[in-house]
């Protein structure tokens, strides 16, 4: 495999980055390191590797799929998918290393093809329901992807240690995808009271994370802190994607919970502008959405202070600084 | 890689800071939130 050379080259740069003497030259401007490290672990080759390791992938063992999965490739919505399960990995493999999780490169390499096929089967499914661009077959498509995904997971885990932790997750993503589905035009069915929900959207991906943790001998407090943990840090990337695409969102039927009670002032049928969207999100409504997201940083930052994590640490205080970059108090 | 800790350390502290100002102004001044700077999906702090 392609990518397996890349994960090797990946570990020797990690070993030789010293982040402290960047964060000193480039005079302690975060941002500015985080994109010097992304240049360093080759980001942008990871990217291109991956769409190479996809086409392999597809040519050799999904070949039934080969002329649908090519035309759904071409869709934006995928290729930006694509390329952002690269930086995912990419954060993965560096967390393994950072944790001293040793696996031999096949399973390593296994493991990073079951989350890029179960991201474009669970995407393909997504964008089946919400734009309904596409015909019923693809469904088909997206099922299999999640199944051979699964596969791989319980394979390199051991049908012992990872059947019960993946239908654990599967269980979690499914009730929020049902939830909200269900209330299609009716309404949002999360609460401001319990925003971690949104994190159960991406779910699947915990699978591995959290087998992987168990190899790495975590105990039960551990793990459902690295659980809260990462729930939480989704719950964010949920609630920041749900106030980026609310127009959208509410068009197709999916009041999300920034935009929660907008039904309820605006029924069905009502011609939905960003102008609306924007009134609708007023100071009360921003204000909400900003300490909520904040309180999702600090249950993360609590359980990754824990669990003694210093890379998902790193991860959530970047995050959030990005996030921060991004609010205005004027 | 070395130095993951202070370089947290440091960051940690900005945000602290960022949520120390916004309490202050938040109930006297007008938020605003730049969310069309996404897709947010594609940084994953690193």
């Amino acid at each position: 495999m392609i990518y397996k050379k890349f994960i090797s080259e990946l570990y020797q740069t990690f070993e030789q980055i010293d982040i402290y003497k960047l964060f000193r030259e480039f005079h302690n401007q975060p941002e500015l390191v985080a994109e010097k490290i992304l240049k360093e672990i080759s980001g942008e080759k990871a990217k291109k590797m991956f769409r190479e390791e996809i086409d392999y992938i597809i040519e050799n063992e999904l070949k039934d799929f080969e002329n649908i999965l090519s035309i759904l490739r071409k869709k934006e919505e995928i290729i930006y998918y694509e390329r952002s399960i690269a930086a995912l990995s990419c954060v993965l493999v560096f967390w393994m290393w950072d944790k001293k999780i040793k696996l031999p490169d096949e399973s390593l390499s296994r493991i990073i093809e079951s989350i890029l096929l179960g991201t474009l089967g669970y995407r393909i499914i997504d964008m089946y329901d919400d734009s309904g661009m596409m015909g019923s077959e693809v469904i088909y498509v997206g099922n299999y992807l999640i199944h051979l995904h699964e596969k791989i997971v319980i394979e390199v885990f051991g049908a012992e240690d990872s059947l019960e932790v993946v239908n654990k997750y599967f269980k979690l993503y499914a009730e929020v995808e049902f939830a909200e589905k269900k209330n299609r035009w009716i309404g949002c069915p999360f609460s401001w009271e319990d925003p971690l929900k949104l994190g159960y959207k991406a779910a699947p991906f915990f699978s591995i994370m959290e087998s992987l943790g168990k190899l790495n001998g975590m105990t039960e407090t551990q793990l459902k802190n690295l659980q809260t943990g990462m729930t939480a840090f989704a719950a964010v990337l949920q609630m920041l994607d749900d106030i980026s695409d609310a127009k959208d969102d509410l068009s197709n039927g999916i009041e999300s919970l920034v935009m929660s009670g907008f039904y309820k002032a605006h029924p069905r049928g009502t011609v939905i502008t960003e102008v609306l969207v924007e009134e609708f999100l007023n100071q009360e409504g921003l204000l909400k959405f900003y300490e909520t997201t904040d309180n999702l940083f600090s249950i993360s930052r609590n359980c990754f202070k824990e669990n003694k994590d210093d890379l998902l640490l790193l991860c959530t205080e970047l995050y959030n600084l990005n996030f921060n970059k991004n609010i205005e108090v004027t | 890689m070395k130095g993951l800790k202070p370089v947290t350390l440091a960051i940690s502290k900005k945000n602290k800071s960022f949520k120390k100002e916004f309490d202050k102004k938040k109930d006297k001044e007008k938020i605003k939130i730049n969310f069309k700077t996404g897709p947010w999906y594609g940084w994953w702090g690193f």
